[in-house]
């Protein structure tokens, strides 16, 4: 009876084989692990200074943001517009405007983020900390901007 | 005369047997199941193919350059370099860029008349994927980043770009108003 041995292509297949395995067993893991750290949910208020009120309206509640990393933030819970502030000074004078609103206005996002609280503080996706005054570049499907945290709360 | 024939030689069987068929209906199978799963590609293999309609402000143009001339609907428009097309323009609006001044204690806006600003809408076909926003071939589309576009033979250095809709069919395509 002939015996028969591996080739080159058979090792090869296997080789794969195995690495294939190991890469859905690990990815399944990790999507795992991030779903484990999601235990507690909060609402953090993130603020715009002078925004394009045409690229405001790009966004809607319920839109998930994203980090730059292209990690899941938080979903978009409110958007609230303000007029934006000019000031200018003359003659040591201070003159205060506001922006026409079609173009600029200060915004503020109410996001609904999933995460981990500590006691002291709450970790977007059980990592990253939520800290008062962060600056975050955050996008939207249609949307790049940077906001700063503002207040955290509604922790459950 | 009788000629010998050579005993042939025995060859090594060089057919795939059923171990080989074994191993590459398993490897498809398992390439199958990744790339429906997105194991190796997550969610960013699936992509949606359509049309994008943005529009960017070309903010602060001295008036003295003739740039109407480049921006005319159908004008190709370009990235920096040129080596992609970033779409074609449907639509241009001038208008005086406004100055603010503060004038008896009241902040008001002056039309300038040094300066004009442009909005430019244009249209491109471009790839929308969950988490990865719309692209046109690798520069993403997003309100509030800038980019260098060329229109023809005139060149802008950080046009903003202040909306982005992705063209669904029932809209027909319209430059966003600025008044």
């Amino acid at each position: 009876m002939k015996q028969r041995r591996l080739g080159m292509i058979d090792v090869f297949l296997i080789v794969v084989l195995l690495l294939s395995g190991i890469g859905i067993v690990l990815r399944m893991h990790m999507e795992k692990e991030k779903g484990t750290d999601a235990v507690n949910s909060c609402t953090v208020a993130i603020f715009a200074r002078q925004a394009f009120a045409s690229g405001l309206d790009c966004m809607e509640l319920g839109e998930m943001l994203y980090t730059e990393d292209g990690n899941a933030f938080g979903r978009i819970v409110d958007i609230v517009r303000a007029p934006a502030q000019i000031v200018l000074y003359t003659d040591g004078r201070e003159c205060v405007g506001e922006w026409d609103e079609q173009a600029y206005c200060n915004a503020t996002l109410l996001v609904e983020v999933l995460g981990r609280y500590d006691g002291t503080l709450f970790l977007q996706a059980g990592r990253y900390p939520i800290i008062v005054g962060k600056a975050l570049n955050l996008y939207s499907e249609r949307v790049h901007m940077t906001w700063v945290i503002q207040s955290v709360k509604n922790i459950s | 005369m009788r000629q010998r024939r050579a005993a042939p030689a025995s060859k090594p069987n060089k057919a795939l047997n059923w171990f080989d068929f074994f191993l590459i209906i398993l490897f498809l199978l398992c390439t199958l199941t990744a790339f429906l799963t997105g194991a190796w590609l997550g969610d960013r293999s699936v992509g949606e193919e359509g049309r994008v309609v943005y529009t960017v402000i070309l903010s602060e143009i001295e008036a003295s350059i003739n740039v109407s001339s480049y921006l005319s609907d159908g004008e190709i428009v370009k990235n920096e370099n040129g080596t992609l097309t970033m779409g074609e323009i449907i639509a241009v609006e001038d208008k005086a860029h406004q100055v603010p001044d503060a004038r008896g204690g009241k902040v008001v806006f002056v039309p300038s008349s040094e300066y004009v600003d442009y909005y430019v809408t244009v249209s491109s076909n471009a790839v929308r994927r969950k988490g990865d926003g719309i692209r046109i071939g690798d520069v993403r589309i997003a309100a509030g980043d800038s980019m260098h576009l060329r229109f023809g033979a005139f060149m802008h250095y950080g046009a903003r770009i202040i909306h982005v809709r992705w063209e669904e069919s029932e809209y027909e395509a319209e430059t966003i108003g600025h008044d």
